[in-house]
């Protein structure tokens, strides 16, 4: 073959062969193409349906919290509309303009414009940011007319739990607060912003009932998570009604009538153990823990040397005083050492050993039978009859009548008081009990303490005389809890009851009786009761030759408690008070006519009919624009 | 455009009116466009690295200005000088990879990277074009001269090649280089016979790298059997290329770029897929396609048997560089480490490019070439 032969058939090679390399490239960038084809254009659309599926976005709606009403149904915790205004910062021209803008309408400071800055950094520019909570109706109206050059805040109405009787009701019903950190992992409802769960009281005890049940709302985001539409919505169920047994306008009563002082007074049905008042006074406002308390209040709070955030009514725990007499003579009666014509000499002291032991009254009181000594309240016949029945069955008698052990009740706090035994004080001090420790118990100071409302259930037993009854605080049963506990026997003879309720009609109705002042004149209302006056320390033996200092002229710290006890009417018992001033001198001067007033106001009102069962609705939030919240 | 007179005869002037411009604008559209994605990716990669936003786009923006500067002086050369710079380019480039494979860092298992100061040198990048441009060499003088033994040498050359960077271990390269040796020996005219035999040998080779090289096999693994591994590259792009559709979110709408590691490199493509949408990226497509084609055309009018198989070697290698890294991205091919010419960030590469593209612009010159009278020689003999 010719040189020039082969050269031109090898051309011919090299063009078909780059031809196919051609071709072949051509098929790869088809394959590109198609396969982008496929991508791009025909799983695009799947992918958009897919993407699709990603808008619906769930969010929880809070619900209200239950109410908390009296036996009669009077509202006691409520909720009420929360004015509030957000910052959407990307509405804004400036987040700065517009909060300077803000604060020429309402006071912002300087922590609140750090807070917000800080929030407005950290979330989506579309959240809202809270810049101000808890307004008064006239800003947040100012506000919403200062819209137009407000742009991006946004006014909100939200609900806020409020106690309209705050002060009179605070420590029964506690208070709600922002849930710790610990509890907020658990329920995605407690991430909800501005979700309070109880915190003290019938609040904390019945914050799963009160709390109600989240609804969800379904919303169309888009790709960002904005809310472009509303697309379902469940609502939330409000959190049940929680019923107390308390009457209101009892309890209010009561405190008003311990206005200034510092005390309790407790109110218990006789029959069915129900409390119908429980005050303790001073008290604090719960609507200040709200919103969280601010630092100088709870400051003054915790130095206030009346103590306003404790409940008194159940953690107060005060040497009984007389008011214990009752139960060292029904000890006595039921042992069988003394009957009830037991007499004692009273010369206003008596001996044991080398010591002297002393009446209230220096000049004695002359020959008393039992009666006579409850009527006058004589400490040495009392201190026979104590040394006759021994500390042991003093101690078991005070147990049978509801002291030495704390009430089952659902609010924290509650207080078991001390009955002394010479087991107890053995093993606690190391020391024998001393005869005279039992003489002391007799009158009812020395260890032994008891709380207002074990006084109060104390005097229900002696005048229900049938039944051990327990104190209740709550008509709703807490959950999980059996409704009804019939109340165990009291066990303790008819006869020897007899004696003491006579003892105990005659200090308010004899002539003589230490409580005769305190008398209850109006027909079928009257009471029987007994005084208390209980030392915060010792007489000492110079004081009382230098001669012993009227309470007037102690310091308040050293003054004695004043206590009475009593119920009424007399003729069928219906309802047992209690009354502990602290510090209030003599209880037939203090305590006797609060509890006379305050039992007459039960009595007249019938504080102890039957509970409503229609309890109300929740009010309407908001009157001034009727938003559904 | 008449930035140029017909008689200007001065170097630029000479080499406006000889230079293949639809080639010329074609890549200058490319790089345009390379630019802005390389930028846009960039700057959330940097973020997400803590770096200076603009760390990449900079950095990428000095290298363009060296890489353009390259390429323009590059393609002033004739025939013989670009041959030239390719023997000398091959035996530096040859060491340099043979220097990366020894003493190069391990970076993410294979040793393919020199540190040089504030730049990693890929050296294997230039590698390829010198290596292809040696070989056309050794092809063209066996054609022209059967006694010598070109063949043999360009195999021998290609079997040092692809030892070295089968050592690193970068298969990538080691296919591409192979592909396009074995374009270049089929336009040389290597019997059907030993085309067979060959492509039966490539594919024994790759049963072989499966089997010998663990990060290839897992590679592999992954691309056939998505559930044998992690799969979150692919799987990412592909969702890019879908919420992108037709017109693309918009540009810097892109949300993959702050989601995918390499995003500014290797899978770039993915980013201007979401970004720009399936027209754009079709369009890029077709630029490849343009500059590839527009070469090879060229080159059917061609004589000289060396310019003939040294072009169509490079724009082979380009091409099939954009398309393996273009197939990867929409999950054709199993990943590897391959940009896409022009468009991935990356210093070496953009680089080496240049110096190809250069070459190709160069050898595609109307009339200039150096070796005039050879050609004269070349048509005689017909």
């Amino acid at each position: 073959m010719p040189i020039k032969d082969r050269r031109i058939d090898r051309f011919k090679v090299y063009s078909r062969r780059a031809a196919i390399l051609a071709g072949f490239k051509g098929l790869l960038v088809s394959g590109l193409v198609a396969r982008m084809y496929y991508l791009q254009v025909i799983e695009s659309d799947r992918y958009q349906m897919l993407a699709e599926e990603n808008r619906i976005s769930v969010r929880l709606l809070a619900p209200l919290r239950g109410l908390i009403v009296d036996r009669f149904g009077r509202v006691l915790a409520a909720n009420r509309a929360d004015y509030r205004a957000y910052l959407i910062p990307e509405q804004t021209r400036s987040v700065d303009d517009t909060l300077d803008a803000l604060s020429r309408i309402i006071p912002l400071s300087r922590d609140d414009h750090q807070r917000i800055r800080r929030a407005v950094q950290r979330q989506r520019a579309f959240l809202p940011v809270t810049v101000a909570a808890n307004l008064s109706w006239t800003d947040f109206a100012r506000i919403n007319l200062a819209s137009p050059d407000l742009p991006g805040v946004q006014p909100d109405v939200g609900s806020t739990r409020y106690y309209p009787h705050g002060p009179l009701v605070a420590h029964l019903i506690g208070y709600v607060g922002a849930p710790g950190e610990d509890e907020v992992g658990r329920d995605p409802l407690l991430q909800l912003p501005g979700f309070k769960v109880g915190r003290n009281g019938i609040e904390r005890t019945f914050d799963s009932q009160l709390r109600g049940q989240a609804g969800n709302m379904k919303v169309e985001v888009n790709a960002v998570g904005r809310v472009i539409r509303e697309l379902e919505r469940k609502n939330a169920v409000q959190g049940s009604t929680v019923q107390l047994t308390i009457d209101f306008e009892l309890q209010r009563y009561a405190a008003d009538r311990l206005a200034g002082e510092s005390g309790s007074v407790v109110v218990v049905d006789v029959k069915t153990g129900e409390i119908l008042a429980l005050v303790s006074v001073p008290a604090f406002d719960p609507n200040d823990f709200n919103l969280g308390i601010s630092r100088t209040k709870w400051q003054s709070l915790l130095a206030d040397k009346r103590k306003p955030l404790i409940n008194k009514a159940v953690a107060g725990q005060y040497p009984p005083g007389s008011t214990f007499k009752m139960a060292v003579a029904l000890a006595a009666l039921e042992a069988g050492v003394i009957k009830p014509d037991h007499k004692v000499a009273c010369w206003g002291k008596k001996e044991l050993g080398n010591h002297t032991f002393h009446c209230w009254k220096r000049e004695g009181h002359g020959v008393l039978d039992l009666v006579n000594a409850i009527q006058h309240s004589c400490d040495i016949y009392f201190y026979d009859i104590a040394d006759r029945v021994g500390i042991d069955r003093i101690a078991e008698m005070a147990r049978r009548l509801g002291l030495g052990s704390a009430p089952d009740l659902p609010i924290p706090a509650v207080a078991s008081g001390l009955v002394p035994s010479p087991g107890w004080k053995l093993a606690t001090q190391g020391v024998r009990w001393q005869r005279g420790e039992t003489w002391v118990a007799g009158i009812g100071q020395g260890y032994i303490t008891a709380t207002p409302l074990q006084l109060a259930v104390m005097t229900a037993r002696i005048a229900n005389g049938a039944h051990a009854i327990s104190p209740v605080l709550t008509v709703t049963p807490r959950s999980g809890e059996a409704i009804d506990k019939a109340p165990a026997p009291l066990n303790i003879s008819r006869a020897a009851l007899d004696v003491v309720r006579e003892g105990m009609a005659r200090v308010t109705t004899h002539p003589r009786g230490t409580a005769y002042a305190a008398r209850i004149t109006d027909d079928g209302y009257a009471m029987a009761g007994k005084t208390g006056t209980a030392q915060v320390r010792r007489i000492t033996k110079a004081e009382r030759e230098a001669g012993v200092r009227k309470n007037e002229e102690k310091p308040w710290e050293e003054r004695d408690h004043a206590l009475f006890v009593g119920y009424g009417p007399i003729e069928d018992p219906r309802y047992a008070v209690a009354v502990v001033v602290e510090h209030g001198g003599s209880g037939s001067r203090t305590a006797a006519p609060i509890a006379r007033d305050v039992l007459l106001k039960a009595m007249r009102a019938n504080s102890a009919a039957a509970p409503v069962d229609k309890l109300p609705e929740q009010p309407t939030l908001t009157p001034e624009r009727g938003v559904d919240v | 455009m008449n930035v140029f007179a017909r008689t200007d005869t001065s170097l630029i002037g000479r080499w406006w009116w000889t230079v293949d411009r639809w080639l010329l604008f074609s890549l200058a559209i490319l790089i345009a466009f390379g630019l802005l994605l390389t930028i846009g990716a960039s700057v959330a990669v940097a973020e997400r690295l803590g770096l200076n936003s603009f760390h990449f786009a900079e950095r990428q923006m000095a290298f363009l200005v060296l890489a353009l500067g390259l390429m323009f002086a590059i393609s002033l050369a004739s025939v013989r000088t670009v041959r030239r710079l390719a023997v000398v380019m091959f035996p530096v480039a040859l060491s340099l990879v043979a220097a990366a494979t020894l003493f190069g860092p391990e970076i993410k298992g294979s040793q393919r990277w020199l540190p040089l100061g504030g730049f990693t040198l890929q050296p294997s990048e230039f590698l390829k074009p010198a290596f292809i441009v040696v070989s056309a060499w050794m092809f063209a003088e066996q054609e022209r001269d059967p006694v010598f033994p070109g063949w043999r040498i360009a195999t021998a050359l290609y079997l040092m090649v692809a030892l070295l960077l089968v050592s690193q271990p970068d298969l990538g390269q080691t296919v591409l280089i192979t592909v396009v040796w074995l374009a270049q020996f089929f336009l040389a005219g290597l019997p059907l016979f030993w085309v067979l035999g060959l492509g039966l040998a490539g594919i024994l080779g790759l049963v072989a790298a499966y089997s010998f090289l663990p990060h290839v096999a897992s590679r592999i693994d992954r691309f056939l059997d998505p559930t044998t591994g992690d799969t979150y590259q692919i799987d990412t792009a592909l969702n890019a290329f879908r919420a992108g559709g037709m017109f693309g979110r918009g540009p810097g709408e892109g949300l993959v770029k702050r989601v995918l590691p390499d995003s500014h490199t290797d899978f770039i493509f993915a980013v201007a897929g979401e970004e720009f949408g399936a027209l754009a990226c079709v369009g890029l497509v077709v630029l490849f396609a343009v500059i590839v084609v527009r070469g090879l055309l060229n080159l059917l009018r061609e004589d000289d048997y060396f310019v003939f198989l040294a072009t169509a070697g490079l724009l082979i290698q380009f091409g099939l560089q954009a398309f393996i890294n273009i197939a990867v991205n929409l999950a054709l091919l199993p990943a590897k480490g391959m940009t896409l010419p022009f468009v991935s960030y990356g210093g070496s590469s953009l680089l080496a490019l240049s110096i190809s593209m250069g070459m190709v612009l160069a050898l595609t010159r109307r009339d200039t070439r150096g070796g005039r009278s050879a050609r004269r020689a070349w048509r005689q003999a017909w």
